[in-house]
């Protein structure tokens, strides 16, 4: 294992439920690894519009919550760590997902 | 000769249409041409057919697209002509550094495009580049997925394309065409005639005994009632214009650009562009609640959706209302 697949495999290891949820959700929309938080959705993992609002769509599904009108702008979320962020809001800790 | 030439390729600011990105993309890689867009595209249409049963309101972004900009130069041949010689004026027009705008050419087949193998529909599309290597051409079109990028299609496939719009009295041709050699000049007096007809065109003026288009502030308006119609199933949901609000992100984008463009020009403080900045997102944000609805059908955000276009119709008012007070002090 080289230094950097040694780094993503700690960043990995040291993430929360929620976080690890929201990494796997971001992979089976952008079908390459997400490896970090700090990954730009855009830039990074080239994700596009259809993308960012199926984003917003199972966000609300897998984490049984509903976005409020003002978080409706995928565009406002930058990296992987905006993501969690907003998930956060809706449910701290993710203890309301199972 | 090289075997390959891809011409510079973004997303332009507007892209719903495919002949407003045609323009898009050779105009925005010009140092003034682009003024040609801010000097003219200041307003938003629709129509009116939605109101009695239509499923589109067609919204529009008048006084743009290939055809109708004077800082472009075209040269057209149809089909009917150019067919058998088609891959031949496509790679000159390429060489030449022209972008090549293809009308009516039949999605069916032509991989990777919108409605490949699932649609017959005379389509359109922009080569910028070709590969003779693999005998493929780069498009710029909407994929499968309904996102505009560059799309690699078998040269092969975009003459079957052609031949099947052809032969079905479909007369598409191809278009090649760049930005002129020409300064072009912001013109200031024609934006302020334009923003002064966006703005007096409201919902008062708008007359609901015909279905014609409708330009001006008030589609806002239109669009909401629009929403409305998809709120109460008289439009039903599986038929709904899914690229309505697009054009409207589109209209404040470039709105935003050109309040920056003249506040920098006149050294004035950023006051009209920073306010209106935060319509950008709002509109923004409304289509993305718009595409929401059509994965999820969550009926609760058309209400956001409504709020979110009068709101913006107000504040763009107001606005404009104050940089027009600004421009004829100065114009």
């Amino acid at each position: 294992m080289n230094e950097k697949e040694n780094r993503v495999e700690n960043e990995k290891e040291q993430m929360t439920d929620l976080e690890e949820k929201v990494v796997k959700l971001l992979e089976d929309l952008v079908l390459v690894p997400v490896e970090g938080l700090d990954k730009k959705l855009i830039a990074d993992l080239a994700m596009d519009s259809l993308r960012l609002v199926l984003l917003l769509v199972n966000l609300e599904e897998t984490f049984h919550i509903e976005l409020d009108e003002s978080d409706m702008n995928p565009f406002l979320l930058i990296t992987v760590r905006d993501v969690v962020n907003l998930v956060n809001k809706y449910v701290p800790g993710g203890e309301n997902d199972e | 000769m090289s075997d390959k030439v891809l011409l510079p390729f973004h997303v332009p600011m507007f892209s719903t249409f495919h002949h407003h990105a045609a323009a898009g993309l050779a105009m925005e890689n010009h140092p003034t041409a682009f003024n040609e867009v801010l000097n003219r595209c200041t307003t938003l249409s629709c129509t009116r057919k939605f109101l009695r049963g239509y499923t589109s309101p067609e919204p529009d972004i008048p006084r743009n697209g290939l055809y109708v900009f004077n800082s472009l130069e075209r040269y057209g041949i149809s089909y009917r002509f150019a067919l058998r010689y088609a891959k031949e004026f496509v790679k000159q027009m390429l060489d030449e550094g022209l972008y090549v705008y293809c009308s009516r050419i039949d999605d069916y087949y032509l991989p990777g495009k919108s409605w490949y193998v699932v649609r017959h529909l005379a389509h359109d599309g922009i080569i910028c580049g070709y590969d003779e290597t693999d005998s493929t051409y780069l498009m710029a079109a909407y994929d499968t997925d309904w996102v505009f990028r560059l799309i690699r299609i078998p040269q092969n496939c975009y003459i079957e394309a052609a031949k099947a719009c052809l032969e079905k009295r479909e007369y598409g041709g191809i278009t090649g065409y760049r930005a002129k050699d020409i300064d072009v000049e912001l013109d200031e007096p024609l934006i302020l005639e334009y923003l002064e007809d966006h703005l007096n065109s409201t919902i008062e003026t708008v007359s609901f005994e015909s279905d014609g288009k409708v330009s001006g502030i008030a589609v806002h308006d239109l669009l909401a009632m629009y929403i409305e119609k998809l709120k109460d199933e008289s439009i039903p949901n599986d038929k709904m214009d899914w690229r309505a609000l697009r054009p409207v992100w589109e209209h404040k984008r470039c709105m935003l650009e050109r309040l920056k463009v003249i506040e920098k020009r006149h050294g004035w403080m950023p006051t009209f562009s920073e306010r209106y900045a935060p319509l950008v997102d709002e509109a923004n944000r409304a289509r993305m609640m718009y595409a929401v609805f059509q994965k999820t059908r969550k009926t609760n955000l058309l209400d956001g959706i409504q709020d979110a276009l009068l709101d913006l119709r107000k504040k763009e008012q107001t606005i404009l209302t104050g940089f027009i007070e600004k421009m004829e002090g100065k114009v």
